[in-house]
C-alpha cells in the first residue's frame, strides 16, 4: 500500500457552509503519484480549502489535495520572481520572502491560502487599485492535464490556456508550480488608520481622493438600524512603515478550521445590529502600527468570526460595480437592504482598477463585499440584488459566492459563452469539474 | 552534522530532511525517484541555506558500496545515516508475489541492514557518528496482517539493537524508534483503531534526542503501553484480534 489511493470519501465544505458534499480525495506526495491520474475520470484540484464556495470539490470528482506539493523551487532575487508548487501557502512564504526585503504584494485575507488558489481565483488584496490582481503577478505555470501532460504556460506559449487558467478555478488541470513576480518588502509594519464615514457614498468619494496616497484602503460599514440609512462606518487605511521587524503576527496565526462550526449561530438577526453598533463605536476611532503580516491577513488571529455564524454558515457575496454606476448603485443597495431588513456580519467597499477579462474578478470600479447569514430571507434578498448588480453593469465573485446562478453569471459576464467554449476546446472530456463549475454550468 | 535520510522524499523521511535542514545540518537525500528529490534539495537550500545533495536509488536494487562512494564523495565527514525508507503492501496477509516479498524484505530490512553496514567503519570512526533506524510497533507481536512487513521490521531493530550492543564502548550511537501509525501516503487514508501521528511530530521528536543514547522508544511514547499489553496478552485472547486493522 505505497502508492497514494482514492482514500475514503471525505467531508467537503467551503468556507461559510452553504455547499458542501462527500468526495472521493487523495493527497498525493509523489510525482509519480499525481502524473499518474487517469485522462478519462472526473477530478478537481484543491489548495488550502479556503474559497467560499465549493470550487475544489464535487460529489462526482475526485479531490487532488496539493498540500504537499508546497516546495520552493528557485528564487531569483535580481530578477524578482519566485519559482515555487502551487501548494504553498502564503504564511509559508512569507518570512522567507521578508528575511530577503521582498514580499508578494497581492495578499488574500487568510495566510493558509495556497498559490494555487490565488491563481486559479485570481484572488486580490487590498491595492488592487494600485497593484493589480494576482494575475499580474503570475509569470509562468506549470500545468498538468492529464490528457496533455505537462504544459509550460506563459503570456506568449500557450497563451490561451494560461489565460483560461489565471482565474479559471482550477478547471483547465493541475497547476504543479508558478513563478510569481516579487516586489520588495513594502515596510516591516504598517500604520493603520480608521476615519470616520457618513455612510458608503461619503466612504466611495473619500476613497476616490485618497487612494492613490496609501498603500492600502477599504471601508467597513454598519448596514443596520444603528447605523443609519446610508451606512455609516469608517475606511481603513495603511501605510508601510520601515520600523523594527515584528513578526508577532506570523507566530501567533492559526489555522482556520471553518468545518466546526460554534454549534449555535451568535451571529444571527437580532445579534448582528448590536455587534456591528458596537464595533463600529469602537474601531472607528483606531489608529496604531501593526506588524506588516497582521495588517495583510486581519483574519489569520480571529478564526471564531467565520464559526459564529453557526451551522447554518454564512454567504459572501461581492461584487465589482462600474465607478460611473457606484452613486446609484449604492443608493439601490441600501434601498434593498432597508426593505428586506436584512442583516450582514460584514459590508466593506475596496476599489479596483484593471481590465475585465473571461470570468476574473478585475475591472475598473469599487468591490462591494457582503457576508450574510445564510438563511432563506438572505438568500430572497440576494436573489433581487444580483438583479440591481445586473442592471448596473456589475460582476460578481464567482469563487466568493456560494449561491450564485448561471444564469446571473451568463448575464454578467460578456466572455462567459467564451470561456466555456475555449475550455471545451482544449479539453474536449472536460474532466476537471466542482460544485462551483456545475452550478455555473461551465 | 551531515545526514544521509534514506527514504527522505515523503513522510517522515521528509518531515525529517526539512527539521534537520531547518537546523543547519548538511543533507544527503535518498528515494527513489529525483523527481520527488530534487524539488525538496532546491527547497532545503533555499529555505535553510544548508548543503543539499540528493541520489535516486531504488533499495530493491541496491549496490551499498556504489551509494557509499556517492555519498562519500560528496560528504567526506558524513556522521549520521537515518534509514526511515519503508514500504507495505495490503496484500501482504497470505502468499504474495514473490517479486512483492523480495520487495517487502529488501527496503524494510535487508537494504537498511546493508546500506548501514556500508557506512558503519566510516561512521564508527566520526566523534560522534549516529545511526538512526526506524521501526514500526507492528513488529511488537506477530499477527497475520504485514506479515513479512513485519517480520522484516523486527530484523532490523534485531539488527539495530545488536549494533547498540557491539559499539556501546564506542562514541557511535545507534537508535531505534518502533513508530505507531502516521499520517502518511503508507496509511492511505485507512480509519485507525488508535490515533495517527502527523510525521512532522515524530520528526521533531527524532530531532529534539539525537544526543541520547537510549536504545529503543516509541513513538508516540503511548504506544509503549499499548504494545506491552499486546505482548502480555495470552494467545487464547491475542488469536482473536482482528486481523483486518491495519498495523503497520
Ligand atoms: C478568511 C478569508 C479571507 C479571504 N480574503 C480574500 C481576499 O482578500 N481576496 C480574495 O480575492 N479572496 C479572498 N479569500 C478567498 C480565497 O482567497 C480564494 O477562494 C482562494 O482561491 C482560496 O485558495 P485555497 O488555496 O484555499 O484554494 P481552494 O479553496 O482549495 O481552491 C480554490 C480554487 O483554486 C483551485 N486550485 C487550488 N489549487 C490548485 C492547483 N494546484 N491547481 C489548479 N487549481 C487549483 C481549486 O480547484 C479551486 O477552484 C478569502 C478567503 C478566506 C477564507
Ligand atoms: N505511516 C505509518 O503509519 C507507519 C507506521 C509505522 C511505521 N512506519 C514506518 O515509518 C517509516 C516511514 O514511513 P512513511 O509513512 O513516512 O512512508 P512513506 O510516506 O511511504 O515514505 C517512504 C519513503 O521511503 C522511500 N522508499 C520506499 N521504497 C523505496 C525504494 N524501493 N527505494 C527507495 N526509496 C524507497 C520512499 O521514497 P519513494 O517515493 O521514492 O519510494 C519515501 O521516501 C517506514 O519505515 C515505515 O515502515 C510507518
Amino acid at each position: 500500500m505505497s502508492e497514494p489511493s482514492r482514500g475514503p470519501l471525505r467531508h467537503f465544505t467551503c468556507v461559510g457552509s452553504y455547499e458542501r458534499c462527500q468526495a472521493a480525495c487523495m493527497e498525493p506526495d509523489r510525482y509519480r503519484t499525481l502524473l499518474a491520474l487517469p485522462a478519462n475520470k472526473p477530478v478537481i484540484a484543491m489548495g488550502a480549502g479556503l474559497s467560499l464556495a465549493g470550487a475544489g470539490f464535487s460529489s462526482d470528482a475526485l479531490t487532488v489535495d496539493m498540500r504537499h506539493f508546497n516546495r520552493i523551487l528557485d528564487l531569483d532575487q535580481e530578477g524578482m520572481t519566485l519559482h515555487v508548487e502551487a501548494g504553498a501557502t502564503l504564511a509559508s512564504l512569507f518570512s522567507f520572502l521578508a528575511d530577503r526585503g521582498l514580499m508578494i504584494a497581492v495578499q488574500p485575507g487568510h495566510p493558509g491560502i495556497t498559490i494555487g488558489g490565488c491563481i486559479a481565483g485570481n484572488i486580490h488584496g487590498k491595492n488592487q487599485y494600485r497593484i493589480g490582481t494576482f494575475a499580474d503577478l503570475v509569470e509562468e505555470i506549470q500545468l498538468f492535464h492529464p490528457a496533455h501532460g505537462i504544459l509550460d504556460l506563459n503570456r506568449q506559449r500557450h497563451a490561451d490556456v494560461f489565460e483560461l487558467t489565471v482565474g479559471g478555478c482550477g478547471l483547465t488541470g493541475i497547476i504543479l508550480s508558478a513563478r510569481i513576480r516579487l516586489h520588495p518588502e513594502a515596510g516591516k509594519s504598517c500604520h493603520v488608520r480608521h476615519t470616520p464615514v457618513a455612510g458608503m457614498q461619503d466612504a466611495v468619494q473619500q476613497m476616490k481622493g485618497q487612494q492613490q496616497h496609501e498603500d492600502f484602503m477599504y471601508s467597513w460599514h454598519d448596514v443596520t438600524p444603528f447605523g443609519g440609512s446610508a451606512g455609516k462606518g469608517f475606511l481603513v487605511s495603511g501605510r508601510f512603515e520601515p520600523g523594527t521587524h515584528e513578526r508577532n503576527g506570523w507566530r501567533n496565526h492559526r489555522p482556520l478550521h471553518h468545518a466546526s462550526p460554534w454549534p449555535l449561530p451568535v451571529f444571527n438577526g437580532l445579534s448582528l445590529p448590536l455587534i456591528n453598533g458596537i464595533y463600529r463605536r469602537l474601531k472607528q476611532g483606531y489608529a496604531g502600527t501593526e506588524d506588516l503580516f497582521t495588517s495583510l491577513f486581519p483574519f489569520a488571529i480571529m478564526p471564531s468570526y467565520f464559526h459564529a455564524y453557526g451551522p447554518r454558515g454564512f454567504i459572501e457575496h461581492q461584487v465589482l460595480i462600474p465607478d460611473a454606476h457606484i452613486v446609484d448603485y449604492l443608493e439601490r443597495f441600501l434601498a434593498l437592504a432597508h426593505d428586506f431588513r436584512q442583516s450582514f456580519g460584514m459590508v466593506s467597499l475596496k476599489r479596483f482598477r484593471g481590465e475585465r477579462k473571461l470570468l476574473r474578478y478585475s475591472g475598473d470600479g469599487f468591490s462591494v463585499g457582503l457576508h450574510l447569514p445564510a438563511t432563506p430571507k438572505a438568500i430572497r434578498f440576494l436573489a433581487q440584488l444580483d438583479e440591481i448588480d445586473t442592471q448596473f453593469m456589475g460582476i460578481a465573485n464567482i469563487i466568493k459566492d456560494a449561491r450564485l446562478p448561471a444564469s446571473v453569471v451568463a448575464a454578467q459576464f460578456p466572455e462567459y459563452v467564451q470561456f466555456r467554449e475555449r475550455l471545451a476546446t482544449f479539453d474536449p472530456g472536460r474532466i476537471f469539474t466542482s460544485m462551483l463549475s456545475r452550478r455555473l454550468a461551465l | 552534522m551531515k545526514a544521509l535520510v534514506i527514504g527522505a522524499s515523503a513522510g517522515l523521511g521528509r518531515a525529517l530532511a526539512q527539521q534537520l535542514g531547518a537546523s543547519g545540518h548538511e543533507l544527503f537525500l535518498v528515494a527513489s525517484d529525483q523527481q520527488d528529490l530534487l524539488p525538496l534539495e532546491r527547497d532545503l537550500s533555499l529555505r535553510h541555506g544548508v548543503t543539499v545533495h540528493s541520489a535516486a536509488v531504488d533499495l530493491a536494487d541496491l549496490d551499498p558500496d556504489a551509494l557509499r562512494h556517492q555519498v562519500l564523495e560528496k560528504m567526506p565527514d558524513l556522521s549520521a545515516l537515518f534509514y526511515v525508507a519503508g514500504c507495505a503492501y495490503n496484500q501482504d496477509n497470505g502468499p504474495v508475489p514473490a517479486g512483492v516479498a523480495d520487495r517487502l524484505l529488501k527496503v524494510n530490512f535487508t537494504s537498511g541492514a546493508r546500506i548501514i553496514n556500508a557506512f558503519l567503519d566510516h561512521l564508527d570512526a566520526q566523534p560522534r557518528g549516529l545511526v538512526v533506524g526506524i521501526g514500526a510497533v507492528a513488529a511488537v507481536r506477530a499477527r497475520g496482517d504485514n506479515m513479512i512487513y513485519a517480520a522484516a521490521k523486527r530484523g532490523l531493530e534485531f539488527y539495530c539493537a545488536a549494533l547498540r550492543h557491539r559499539y556501546n564502548r564506542r562514541p557511535l550511537t545507534v537508535q531505534f524508534y518502533r513508530v505507531g501509525y502516521m499520517l502518511t501516503s503508507m496509511l492511505g487514508g485507512s480509519e485507525t483503531p488508535l490515533p495517527a501521528a502527523a510525521p512532522e511530530k515524530i520528526a521533531a521528536h527524532i530531532v529534539a534526542h539525537l544526543e541520547e543514547d537510549f536504545g529503543m522508544r516509541h513513538l508516540p511514547g503511548w504506544w509503549f503501553w499499548v504494545c506491552l499489553v499486546l505482548k502480555l496478552l495470552p494467545w487464547t485472547i491475542f488469536k482473536r484480534l482482528s486481523l483486518e486493522a491495519p498495523g503497520r
